[in-house]
C-alpha cells in the first residue's frame, strides 16, 4: 500500500483530536466529580440517576414532614397526659366525697373544684397547636371542638357540645404513608361504651333487652292510673284511688286481704300485700290502705260481703314517661317497653313486667356519657341539685368514678394511639434517612467517578497526547528534498 | 543521418512529465486530487535500409489514478457521514436542553408533589399554599420554555432545510455543466481529469446532502439520481425545492413534480427525518405529559374545594370554538366524555345539601345544551354561555353555594310502608372512586335497637350484596351504621317492615364526564398543551382555592392526597408515572445521541479508511514525486546531452571541408 504524507497528516490530525476530546473528557469528569455528564454518557443509568435525585428530594420532604407531624404528636400527647391528671383528680375528688358525709359548705367547696376541673377539659379539649389549629378538632381544626351550649343560672356549663370532626386530619409522611396528626376529640372525650341502663327508685322498672339511644342521666316517671279489683268482696276503688293508689300491677301482682270481722260486713280489717290491716267500716269511702313497701290504695268499703274473709286480687295500670311526662305510654308489663323522649327522640328500654309501684326512677345509660357529660353530673351530685338520698347519691357518686375510670382509659388509649404513632414516627424518621443515605450511596455508585483511577486514567491520556502531538512533529522531518543538493 | 529530433522529443517529453509531476507536487494537498501520470511512448520507428530505427519519445497520455470503487464508496459514505452529523447536531442540542435536572419541567413538577406533601401538615398555612401555586406556575413555565425552545428548534431545521436544499441546486447545476465539458473535451480526445476530480468532489458535496445514485452514462457523463428520481441527466440538471404540507410537514419536491422526495440519508434526509418526524415526536412526549399533568390535576382540583368551600360563581377558563358544536367536535382541549357530573348545592344559612346528577353526552349536547340542562335540573344554579369566547359560567342563587365534590348524596329515596317508622340519615366521607348506589333492605319486621337478630342488607347498584347491618338488639339507634368505602348511614329508633328499603347514592367520580376540565372550571391548570400550560389565574391570585378537601373543613387533607397520589399513579399510558415517562424520555434521547456519537465515530473511521485506501491510490506522495523529478530531470539532461553529442558530431562533418 503506497503511504502519503497526506494520509500520515490526517491520521495525525485523527489521534491529537480523540486524544485532546478523550482528555478534556477525563478533565469533565475529574472536575466535576461525576462519571455521567449527560443522558448520553449512559443513557440506562442517567434514568436511575434521576430517578433517585428525585426520591432523595422527595425523602427530604418526607423527613421534613414526619419531623412536622412529630411535633402535633407531641402537642397531642402532651395534651392528653394533662387530661388524664384532670380526671384524676375529678375522680379524687369524687371519691373523697363519697368516702365520707361532709357539711353542705365542704360538698360546694367540691363541687367548685370539679367546675375547676372542667374549664380545665375544655381548655384541654380546646387546645390549639403555635400555629393556632384545635389539636382535638379532627379535620375541622380550624374552630375550637368544644363549646359550651348552656349554662346554669350560676354561670356553670350544664352542657357541653362537641363541634369538630369525626374525620382525622391526615399528613403524608412516606410513599403511600399517612398519619393521622389532628384526631377528633369525640374519640378522645366521648366514646361509647355503652353498658347496662342503670334504674335507681322504686317503681320496679329494669333495663329492657333492647338497647337504649339516650345518654343524659334522666328519669323514668312511673304514674298510675286505674285499679281494679277482682272477685266478689264488695270491697272497691275508693274516690282517691285514680289519683292516690301508687300500686301498679297486673292482675295477681297485689292482693287485698280482708276479713269481716263482724259478719255483717259493717267492719273488719283488710291488708294490702300482707301489709299491716287497717279497719274498716261500712261507712269507709275512701279508706288508704299501705302495703309493706309503702305502696297505697284507696278502697270504698261501704258494700263489703257480709261474712267475707279472703283475699282480692288488684290489678292496677299505669304510664311511663321519660321526657318528665311531655309524652307518656301505658305500662304493658312486658319484657322490653321501649321509651321514647318526645323531645330528643332517644330511646330508653324498658322492661315493665315487676313495675309495681308508681314513682321516678333514676336512670343512669352507663357507658354512654362523655367527659364532660360526666364531670357535670358529678358536680351536681356532689350539690345533690336531684335531692338524692344519702344512699342513692352514694350510688351515683359511685357511678360517676367509674364514669371517670372509663373515660380515663378511652384517653389512654387514645394517649397509647398517639404515643405509636409518636414511635411509629421515630422510627420512620431513622428508616427514610436511612434509606435515603442508601440511595445517596447507590446514586454515588452509579455516577461518581473513582478518583485515582481518573488521575491515573488523565496521566495516561497527557502521555499518549504528548507522544502524538510529538510524532505529528516530526512527521515530515525527514524527506528526499533533504538530501537533494 | 544523426537526428536531433529523437533528442528534441525527449526534450519535450522530459519536460512535460516534470510539468505534470509538477502539478502533482503542487496538488498534493488538494482536496478531491488525484495524482496524474505521465505516460511516455516511444515514437513509431522509421524504416531505413533495412532497419527500423526509433525515433524518440513522446508523452502518449497522462492517465489518473483512480479506483472507481472507492470513489463510489467514498461517495455513499459522504451520505451516511451528512446524515449522522445533522442529526447528532440536532440531538446534542436536544440533549442538553432536556436533561438540565432542578429547573427542568419535572423537576419542576417533582418540586410540586414536595410542596404538596409539606402542605400536607400544615393546610391552614396560607404561604405553604402559596408555595404550592407558585411552584406549580414554575411548573408550568418550564414547560412552555422547553416547549418554546422545542419549536424554535423546530423553527432552527426549517432554516437548515432550506439552506440545503439551496445548497443542492448549484451543486446539481455545476455538475450538469462539468459533465458537458466532459463530454466536449472527451470528444477532443482530451483527458479531463482536472474536470473529473472537481466532478467527483462535487458529486462527494452532493451526497453529504442527500443520498445519490450515480450512473456513468458513456462519453464520462454521469446521472444522478436521488431516491429514484434524477437530479441530474447529462449536461441537464434539475433543481429541488421546499414545501410545507397541511400537516406542517416539510417535504422536499423536484421542481416541477408533485410528489415530494423520500429522501432517506444525508444531511437533508437527516434534518426533515428530525423535523418531521424525530423532533416532533419528543415535542408530542413533552405535550402529552403536560396535557396528562393538567388533565389529572385538574380533574382533582376541580371536584375538591378550597379553604372557602363552595362557590358563588365560577367562570370557564376553557371555551369551545363554537357554543352550538357538539362538545366532541367543539375543538375542546380536553374533550369531555359520556358520562355524569354531580352538583352538590349547599344552603349557606341552613347547611342542608342536595346532590344533582346531570347526564353529559358530547356527541348530542353542545355548550349550550350543557348550561341549559345545569340551568334546568340543578335548582338554585344558574348556568349561562359566554358566545364570544364560548365559555361557561356557574352562579349560585343568593344564600346558595355549589361544588363537585360528590360523596353521599344527603337525600335518600325510600320504599317505606306504614310499618316503617325509622328514618335514615347518610353520613361519612365516601372514599370509593365510582359513582353507585346502595340499597338497603331491611330482613325482617321489628323495633330498631331491640328486636334480636333484626338486620339489613346493603346492596350496590349491581345488585351485589355488599354489607348487612345488625340493626335490632346492640345496634344503639342514632349511630352511624358503616356501609361501605366510608359511607355511613344512621337510623332513628323506630320500626323497620321487612321488604322495606331506602336507597343513598355515592359520587366517587362526580366528574365522570371531565366536563369541568374540559371546560376549565375551577382547575388546576389553564391551556391546552406544553407550550400553552400554567396555573389557572383564579388558583394564582388566591392560593386558598387551591382544592385541599372535599368537606370544605381547614382539616380535611382528603383531595390534597388525591393530588399527591398522582406523584406514583400510572398517569401515562397506564403505564408510568409523569417522572418515569419523562426519564424514558430523556434516557431515549440519550440513548439516541449515544448512538449517533458511536455511528459519527464509526463513520469517521470508515471514511479514514477509504480515504487512506484512496489516498493510497490517487494520493500524492512527494517522495514519490521528487523521484519523478529527479529522473525527468536526468532524462532531459541525458537529452540535452545527446543533442549536444549530435551536434558536436555534425561540427566534426562540417569541419571536413
Amino acid at each position: 500500500m503506497r503511504v502519503t504524507s497526506e494520509m500520515q497528516s490526517n491520521q495525525s490530525l485523527r489521534f491529537i483530536q480523540s486524544n485532546y476530546a478523550r482528555l478534556a473528557q477525563l478533565h469533565e469528569q475529574l472536575a466535576s466529580g461525576k462519571r455521567i455528564q449527560r443522558p448520553s454518557d449512559s443513557p440506562a443509568e442517567i434514568v436511575q440517576i434521576r430517578q433517585n435525585s428525585a426520591e432523595n428530594l422527595r425523602l427530604d420532604t418526607h423527613l421534613k414532614t414526619i419531623r412536622d407531624v412529630g411535633v402535633v404528636l407531641q402537642n397531642s400527647v402532651d395534651a392528653l397526659t394533662e387530661s388524664r391528671g384532670v380526671l384524676t383528680h375529678a375522680k379524687d375528688i369524687a371519691i373523697e366525697v363519697n368516702s365520707a358525709a361532709h357539711d353542705a359548705a365542704s360538698d360546694s367547696a367540691f363541687a367548685h373544684q370539679i367546675d375547676v376541673v372542667i374549664d380545665q377539659m375544655l381548655r384541654v379539649g380546646n387546645r390549639q397547636l403555635p400555629d393556632g389549629r384545635y389539636l382535638f378538632g379532627g379535620t375541622a381544626s380550624h374552630a375550637p371542638p368544644f363549646e359550651v351550649t348552656a349554662v346554669d343560672s350560676a354561670d356553670r356549663p350544664t352542657d357541653v357540645a362537641y363541634r369538630g370532626s369525626d374525620q382525622a386530619s391526615e399528613a403524608v409522611v412516606g410513599k403511600e404513608i399517612r398519619v393521622g396528626t389532628l384526631i377528633p376529640g369525640s374519640e378522645v372525650f366521648q366514646m361509647r361504651h355503652r353498658a347496662t341502663t342503670t334504674f335507681t327508685g322504686t317503681t320496679g322498672a329494669r333495663p329492657g333487652t333492647g338497647t337504649d339511644s339516650a345518654v343524659e342521666p334522666g328519669s323514668l316517671v312511673v304514674k298510675h292510673t286505674l285499679t281494679s279489683i277482682a272477685g266478689a268482696s264488695g270491697v272497691s276503688t275508693g274516690t282517691s284511688s285514680a289519683s292516690g293508689d301508687t300500686i301498679i300491677g297486673p292482675s295477681g301482682a297485689h292482693t287485698l286481704n280482708i276479713i269481716d270481722t263482724s259478719g255483717t260486713g259493717a267492719s273488719g280489717t283488710v291488708s294490702l300485700n300482707g301489709g299491716p290491716p287497717v279497719a274498716f267500716t261500712n261507712s269507709g269511702t275512701d279508706l288508704r290502705v299501705t302495703g309493706p313497701n309503702g305502696e297505697a290504695v284507696f278502697l270504698n268499703t261501704t258494700s263489703i260481703t257480709p261474712g267475707f274473709s279472703g283475699t282480692v286480687s288488684l290489678t292496677a295500670t299505669g304510664t311511663m314517661s321519660v321526657d318528665g311526662g311531655t309524652t307518656s305510654q301505658p305500662i304493658d308489663f312486658s319484657a322490653n317497653q321501649v321509651m321514647t323522649d318526645g323531645g330528643t327522640g332517644e330511646m330508653t328500654n324498658v322492661d315493665s313486667t315487676q313495675i309495681r309501684r308508681a314513682g321516678t326512677d333514676r336512670l343512669d345509660y352507663q357507658g354512654a356519657t362523655d367527659a364532660f357529660q360526666a364531670l357535670i353530673a358529678l358536680r351536681d351530685d356532689i350539690r345533690n341539685v336531684h335531692g338524692l338520698s344519702t344512699l342513692d347519691r352514694s350510688k351515683a357518686l359511685g357511678r360517676h368514678i367509674a364514669a371517670l375510670d372509663r373515660i380515663n382509659n378511652d384517653v389512654i388509649d387514645a394517649l397509647g394511639g398517639q404515643s405509636v404513632q409518636a414511635e411509629y414516627l421515630t422510627k420512620l424518621e431513622e428508616r427514610t434517612a436511612d434509606v435515603q443515605l442508601d440511595i445517596q450511596k447507590a446514586t454515588d455508585g452509579i455516577e461518581a467517578i473513582d478518583v485515582a483511577g481518573t488521575i491515573a486514567a488523565v496521566q495516561k491520556q497527557e502521555n499518549l497526547y504528548q507522544m502524538s502531538l510529538q510524532l505529528t512533529a516530526r512527521m515530515n522531518s525527514l524527506s528526499l528534498a533533504d538530501f537533494l543538493n | 543521418m544523426l537526428k536531433l529530433s529523437v533528442g528534441s522529443s525527449a526534450l519535450q517529453a522530459a519536460q512535460k512529465a516534470l510539468e505534470i509531476t509538477g502539478n502533482n507536487i503542487a496538488n498534493a494537498s488538494t482536496p478531491g486530487y488525484h495524482r496524474q501520470v505521465p505516460i511516455l511512448s516511444s515514437q513509431p520507428a522509421m524504416q531505413a535500409e533495412g532497419f527500423s530505427i526509433g525515433r524518440g519519445v513522446e508523452l502518449s497520455d497522462i492517465t489518473r489514478a483512480v479506483n472507481e470503487e472507492l470513489e463510489a464508496s467514498l461517495t455513499q459514505q459522504s451520505s451516511q457521514n451528512g446524515s449522522a452529523q445533522a442529526k447528532l447536531t440536532v440531538m446534542n442540542r436536544l440533549e442538553s436542553r432536556w436533561s438540565t435536572n432542578e429547573s427542568s419541567p419535572i423537576g419542576r413538577l417533582e418540586s410540586l408533589f414536595n410542596t404538596l406533601e409539606q402542605l400536607s401538615t400544615r393546610l391552614q398555612d396560607g404561604a405553604s399554599r402559596r408555595v404550592v401555586t407558585s411552584t406549580a406556575s414554575a411548573t408550568a413555565r418550564e414547560f412552555n420554555s422547553l416547549s418554546t425552545d422545542m419549536y424554535r428548534m423546530r423553527e432552527g431545521l426549517d432554516r437548515l432545510i432550506i439552506t440545503a436544499a439551496n445548497e443542492v441546486n448549484p451543486l446539481t447545476s455545476r455538475i450538469a455543466d462539468l459533465n458537458g465539458e466532459i463530454q466536449r473535451l472527451n470528444g477532443q480526445g482530451v483527458k479531463p481529469n482536472d474536470l473529473l476530480d472537481r466532478r467527483g468532489e462535487l458529486l462527494n458535496q452532493l451526497a453529504e446532502r442527500l443520498p445519490i445514485e450515480v450512473h456513468n452514462s458513456g462519453q464520462g457523463q454521469l446521472t444522478v439520481l436521488s431516491s429514484g428520481f434524477p437530479l441530474v441527466i447529462g449536461n441537464k440538471s434539475h433543481d429541488i425545492a421546499m414545501s410545507v404540507s397541511d400537516a406542517s410537514e416539510i417535504a422536499v419536491k423536484v421542481v416541477g413534480t408533485d410528489a415530494p422526495l423520500p429522501i432517506e440519508g444525508g444531511k437533508l434526509g437527516a434534518l426533515l427525518e428530525m423535523r418531521n418526524t424525530g423532533l416532533k415526536g419528543y415535542q408530542d412526549k413533552l405535550n402529552t405529559l403536560a396535557r396528562e399533568i393538567s388533565r389529572t390535576f385538574d380533574a382533582i382540583q376541580t371536584t375538591g374545594v378550597g379553604q372557602g368551600g363552595g362557590f358563588q360563581q365560577l367562570n370557564g377558563q376553557r371555551g369551545t370554538q363554537n357554543v352550538l358544536a357538539k362538545l366532541n367536535a367543539a375543538g375542546l382541549s380536553f374533550p369531555p366524555q359520556a358520562g355524569s357530573l354531580y352538583v352538590t348545592m349547599t344552603n349557606s344559612t341552613t347547611g342542608e345539601r342536595t346532590m344533582t346528577e346531570v347526564a353529559i353526552d358530547p356527541a348530542s349536547q353542545s355548550l349550550s345544551d350543557v348550561a341549559n340542562a345545569l340551568s334546568a335540573s340543578v335548582p338554585n344554579l344558574s348556568a349561562f354561555v359566554n358566545s364570544q369566547v364560548g365559555t361557561l359560567s356557574l352562579i349560585a342563587a343568593p344564600g346558595y353555594k355549589f361544588d363537585f365534590t360528590g360523596g353521599i348524596d344527603p337525600q335518600i329515596a325510600t320504599s317505606f310502608s306504614a310499618g316503617t317508622t325509622t328514618t335514615a340519615t347518610p353520613s361519612g366521607t365516601f372514599t370509593g372512586t365510582t359513582n353507585d348506589s346502595y340499597k338497603v333492605t331491611f330482613l325482617g319486621t321489628g323495633t330498631i335497637g331491640v328486636t334480636p337478630g333484626l338486620q339489613a342488607r346493603v346492596t350496590d347498584l349491581a345488585g351485589d350484596a355488599v354489607a348487612t347491618l345488625d340493626i335490632g338488639q346492640g345496634y344503639e339507634a342514632g349511630q352511624p351504621l358503616s356501609l361501605v368505602h366510608g359511607a355511613k348511614i344512621t337510623l332513628t329508633p323506630g320500626t323497620v317492615a321487612i321488604g322495606d328499603s331506602f336507597t343513598t347514592k355515592v359520587a366517587g367520580q362526580p366528574d365522570s364526564a371531565g366536563i369541568l376540565t374540559a371546560l376549565g372550571l375551577n382547575t388546576f391548570f389553564s391551556g391546552g398543551d406544553a407550550a400553552t400550560m400554567r396555573v389557572n389565574d383564579d388558583l394564582l391570585a388566591d392560593p386558598d382555592r387551591l382544592a385541599t378537601s372535599r368537606s370544605g373543613l381547614v382539616g380535611d387533607s382528603s383531595n390534597l392526597q388525591r393530588m399527591i397520589s398522582l406523584r406514583d399513579g400510572q398517569s401515562i399510558n397506564g403505564q408510568s408515572t409523569f417522572t418515569e415517562s419523562f426519564n424514558q424520555t430523556l434516557g431515549e434521547i440519550g440513548s439516541d445521541v449515544s448512538f449517533l456519537k458511536q455511528l459519527d465515530e464509526t463513520n469517521q473511521l470508515l471514511t479514514s479508511r477509504i480515504s487512506d485506501e484512496i489516498q493510497s491510490v490517487s494520493g500524492v506522495d512527494p517522495n514519490e514525486e521528487m523521484v519523478q523529478v529527479l529522473k525527468y530531470q536526468r532524462m532531459f539532461q541525458m537529452a540535452a546531452k545527446y543533442i549536444n553529442t549530435v551536434n558536436q558530431t555534425l561540427d566534426e562533418l562540417l569541419r571536413l571541408q
